[in-house]
């Protein structure tokens, strides 16, 4: 509130201090494509037409994966449901043989003495829990020493996961 | 046989048929039967069953997987039929063995294995498919049957089978059998082919408190004969028509079984119920008894209904 001239009280718009909403974006759980359109898909419509291998998910703008970017979709208790070609082919294993393993046998934090929302056990708790913050982290694929990778972690579904895109 | 075909399927998942044939030759499921055009069709509960499994998981692998660990619910006539249609003998004894778990064994008899079988039968009498699932359908209830508990009560049952193999009704008339030596009733199945005057021992030996007719295949004069034969023998029994023995003209006092075997068997007990206990068999001399047959073999066109 101001006061002018005349001395009487007058409204003054101030910026706005609420989160700036993120539009969501709907991509296959196996390739990354999004749904003819972008559009929304129909409930019993969920199945990527363009590889007929992935259900369609939605996550945050910010963090949903491009076509052929490598992600993984893991759940809050850190068992991998579901994981890209693309990543299939970065980490050098077959999505048959990873689903309902521990996340932790592909991927391990560079930073192991990392702790709470920091580490990647944690920021993948976050995002399946729904927390809509995106966390970006830096892994190593397990077992391989000397390759970092950047990722970012947010949450997707349904049902409810975490998306976890490797970063080039 | 009942199902789906690949276009219905795929609308109910949200696919295209390309799609569906492609999860097919990947991950082997679903999986479906072959009409016998070639046509693909789809057991209705594993379509289901994706559709569910497509709810709770984020990728088609993993939808199949939980797919096909829970399995598409309960069995069902349509799901053993679909099973007997590909020859698959495991897999229908199990689901029969999964249907014993959550039903009575009559309601298994009744709602999934007669009802699969009766399917195929309508489809085409003469297929391999419904052999198959006859003889099947037979096996199964000969093998419960050998390992029935002994009779618990002193009632018997005579049961004339006029079928052939083949038959629904064969199968409705082996159930029959089942259920009542499950119900405690001692019972003997003989071919309507037996000759009505060689039945002394039999009789001798069963001393049936009731007549039952199963099937269709008897001419109402060999039945006639074989009523008379077995009142002759035994005053009072009851006679009664199962799975369509005889023509309901409605002019017969002839208690009609219906084709349900549960049901026929209550409607039986009931009436066995509602009887003075059955005496004791007399003895009497195998010549006067057979003389006693020979007696009835002159009367053969009477019919005593």
């Amino acid at each position: 509130m101001a006061i002018d001239f005349t001395g009487r009280a007058a409204l003054r718009l101030v910026p706005s201090t609420a989160e700036e909403a993120c539009p969501s974006q709907w991509f296959c759980g196996h390739c990354g494509a999004p749904p003819p359109n972008n559009e929304t898909p129909a409930p019993p419509a969920r199945v990527c037409g363009e590889c007929g291998l992935g259900l369609l998910l939605e996550a945050r703008g910010d963090v949903a994966p491009k076509p052929e970017d490598p992600f993984l979709i893991v759940d809050g208790s850190l068992h991998v449901c579901a994981m890209s070609a693309s990543s299939e082919s970065l980490l050098a294993v077959a999505e048959t043989d990873v689903i309902n393993r521990p996340v932790t046998e592909l991927l391990t934090p560079a930073d192991a003495e990392a702790s709470g929302p920091g580490s990647l056990a944690g920021a993948i708790m976050h995002a399946a829990g729904g927390e809509d913050e995106v966390r970006r982290l830096m892994v190593r694929p397990a077992n391989v020493f000397g390759v970092r990778m950047p990722l970012r972690v947010g949450a997707c579904g349904p049902p409810r996961a975490a998306l976890i895109v490797l970063e080039d | 046989m009942s199902g789906i075909r690949t276009n219905a399927a795929a609308v109910m998942l949200g696919v295209s048929p390309n799609t569906l044939r492609s999860w097919e030759r990947r991950f082997g499921y679903p999986s479906p039967a072959r009409t016998s055009g070639g046509h693909r069709q789809y057991d209705l509960a594993d379509i289901e069953a994706l559709k569910q499994a497509f709810e709770e998981t984020q990728n088609v692998s993993s939808a199949i997987s939980i797919a096909r660990q829970r399995g598409a619910g309960p069995p069902s006539s349509n799901r053993l039929g679909l099973a007997l249609a590909r020859f698959e003998e495991d897999k229908a004894a199990r689901l029969l063995e999964e249907s014993l778990a959550i039903r009575s064994l009559e309601r298994t008899i009744g709602e999934v294995l007669l009802p699969a079988v009766a399917e195929l039968h309508a489809d085409d009498p003469g297929s391999p498919e419904h052999s198959f699932a006859w003889r099947f359908a037979s096996d199964w209830l000969s093998a419960l049957r050998r390992v029935a508990a002994p009779a618990t009560r002193e009632e018997g049952v005579l049961i004339s089978d006029a079928t052939a193999p083949g038959d629904v009704a064969a199968l409705q008339v082996q159930a029959l059998e089942l259920l009542l030596r499950r119900a405690g009733l001692r019972t003997l199945t003989l071919t309507a082919a037996t000759e009505p005057a060689r039945l002394g021992r039999a009789l001798r030996a069963l001393v049936p408190a009731a007549l039952v007719l199963g099937g269709t295949r008897a001419s109402l004069d060999a039945i006639g004969r074989l009523v008379y034969a077995v009142r002759s023998a035994r005053e009072g029994i009851d006679v009664l028509a199962f799975a369509g023995a005889l023509p309901d003209t409605g002019a017969s006092t002839v208690l009609r079984l219906g084709d349900e075997p549960l049901a026929a068997r209550d409607a039986l007990l009931d009436r066995l119920g509602a009887r003075p206990a059955v005496a004791p068999p007399q003895a009497m001399p195998p010549a006067a008894h057979d003389a006693e047959i020979r007696v009835a073999r002159r009367h053969t066109a009477a019919l005593p209904f």
